[in-house]
């Protein structure tokens, strides 16, 4: 056999490194000082690297009563590795934001968390927090960006907040009132936010046609387009009866489109956030599907192709306290 | 018709449309003649290129497959921007099969296709080599395309410090 590959140029070493993940890569550096210095260049110019498969990470990891927990540990799954990585908490590469503490007087508990942008990448992020509330029963909207001392609460009178999302300058949320159980989507106008932000009602959904337990919406932004996702799982003690449904948004006209096709797409809708990724440069994933993991431990792949449902198969957490978390997709990303 | 010519002389007759796949051999019969010499290509490569070539000219020609061109148009009747993946999946499946070769078969090749700027082929099969990589320790690629180890023993207890969770066996 030739030693042909040690003898590989730079610019197709590139090419290859530039498509592996990042546990492939940092093992990829220890191979030889060619490889090494070859993936030096790929963090450097991040932007050209293949976007990540998702990870899964247990949401106890993450916020527990709204504050950063102190374990030494993260347990991540790979779903393109089938198996579970343990990461310190003090890694190289973890990245950790500082946000305004929270006011603790109102007995706070983070549910979600959404950034506008990757900190990593650019200085100028926002960060949109629900929590929960619990001597009001209510969630409450939050929000900072970089550099904010204080959280600014955005005033409403819902009472739940499915998901939110930014997308084009304003940050969107699927809520509920307290009134009825209407489910509408609303904007919130992220330029006026130094006075009282101005919320606008975007689209009221759809009432869902089953009898159902449980349903979840979920908001992401892909390509200069809101979706809306509703899943709805009715108990069935022997199964579970499930249902996926998509809108695209049209947020000028308060309409909404129901989408049966997701062409290359797939989306990834958990309870910590939701996002649209493109598969045509991501072979291992499957197009026109969506990523489900819910608060019910559900971790589901939904084909809009044959409207199947297929469950992932997850490798088993060391501690019984996490295997019952709900997971978090959780998208990988490195730089210098 | 365009005679390619490998390293070690022996001729080869392809179509045009075969040929063009490369885009450093559309760009030299645009002002030459029609035959090329690859001295840096070996017959057994060429051999494997041409075949791929054939294949892609002959399924870029027709783009759409009769079941695939049904499907873009019961697509477009409706009011969704989303496309389908273009890439056709009986091509997908071949060019799958087409790269069950060894390491250092692949290598041969995307030298070849890189020197002959397909990109596609090139892609195809750095795309094969990531792949072959996923989820190997540092040894394991070492050893399946035969590359030294050239750190010493420090640096590389250094690297692998540096990121020691992505080194925890499974």
């Amino acid at each position: 056999m030739s030693t042909y590959w040690s003898e590989i140029s730079t610019d197709l070493l590139y090419l290859i490194l530039s498509k592996v993940s990042i546990p492939d890569l940092f093992r990829c550096a220890a191979v030889c000082s060619h490889w090494s210095a070859v993936l030096d260049m790929v963090r450097r110019r991040s932007g050209d690297q293949r976007p990540q498969i998702p990870w899964l990470v247990p949401e106890y990891h993450l916020l527990i009563n709204g504050r950063h927990n102190n374990q030494n540990t993260y347990n991540f799954f790979s779903l393109s590795e089938g198996r579970v990585y343990d990461i310190p908490s003090r890694a190289p590469g973890i990245l950790i934001i500082d946000l305004p503490s929270i006011p603790t007087n109102r007995n706070l508990e983070a549910i979600r968390a959404v950034l506008s942008c990757d900190p990593s990448r650019c200085g100028d992020y926002s960060v949109g927090f629900v929590f929960y509330c619990r001597s009001m029963v209510k969630e409450l909207l939050f929000l900072a960006s970089a550099g904010d001392e204080k959280w600014k609460m955005i005033p409403g009178n819902q009472y739940h907040y499915d998901d939110i999302a930014f997308h084009n300058g304003k940050l969107y949320a699927v809520s509920r009132f307290e009134e009825d159980d209407e489910v509408i989507v609303v904007a919130f106008d992220l330029i006026t936010l130094d006075s009282t932000p101005t919320r606008t009602p975007v689209v009221a959904l759809p009432f869902s046609i089953w009898d159902f337990t449980f349903d979840m919406h979920f908001v992401c932004t892909y390509f200069g387009d809101l979706l809306i996702a509703r899943a709805t799982i009715t108990n069935e003690l022997v199964d579970y009866n499930k249902k996926l449904e998509v809108w695209k948004v049209d947020t000028e006209k308060g309409a909404m489109v129901a989408l049966n096709n997701l062409g290359k797409y797939t989306l990834f809708l958990g309870t910590g956030s939701s996002f649209c990724l493109d598969t045509s440069s991501l072979p291992d994933l499957k197009s026109n599907s969506i990523h489900l993991s819910n608060e019910l431990g559900n971790n589901l792949v939904y084909s809009l192709e044959d409207e199947s449902f297929t469950s992932l198969s997850l490798p088993s957490l060391s501690s019984p306290k996490l295997e019952r978390s709900p997971l978090v997709w959780f998208t990988p990303s490195i730089a210098c | 018709m365009i005679k390619l010519v490998s390293g070690d002389g022996a001729e080869f007759e392809v179509e045009e449309e075969v040929a063009f796949q490369s885009k450093i051999i559309k760009d030299i019969v645009a002002d030459a003649d029609d035959v090329i010499p690859l001295p840096t290509v070996s017959s057994k490569v060429l051999i494997q290129v041409i075949e791929y070539c054939r294949k892609h000219a002959a399924v870029n020609s027709f783009p759409l497959s009769p079941s695939s061109s049904a499907a873009a148009a019961a697509s477009s009747s409706s009011s969704i921007s989303y496309s389908k993946p273009v890439s056709d999946p009986a091509l997908r499946a071949w060019d799958n099969e087409f790269v069950k070769l060894n390491n250092s078969s692949l290598f041969d090749i995307v030298i070849a296709a890189n020197y002959l700027d397909i990109e596609e082929l090139v892609d195809l099969v750095l795309e094969t080599v990531a792949d072959r990589i996923k989820g190997k320790q540092a040894q394991e690629i070492r050893r399946q395309f035969n590359i030294e180890n050239d750190f010493t023993p420090e640096e590389e207890e250094a690297l692998r410090r540096e990121n020691s969770w992505a080194f925890q066996n499974n």
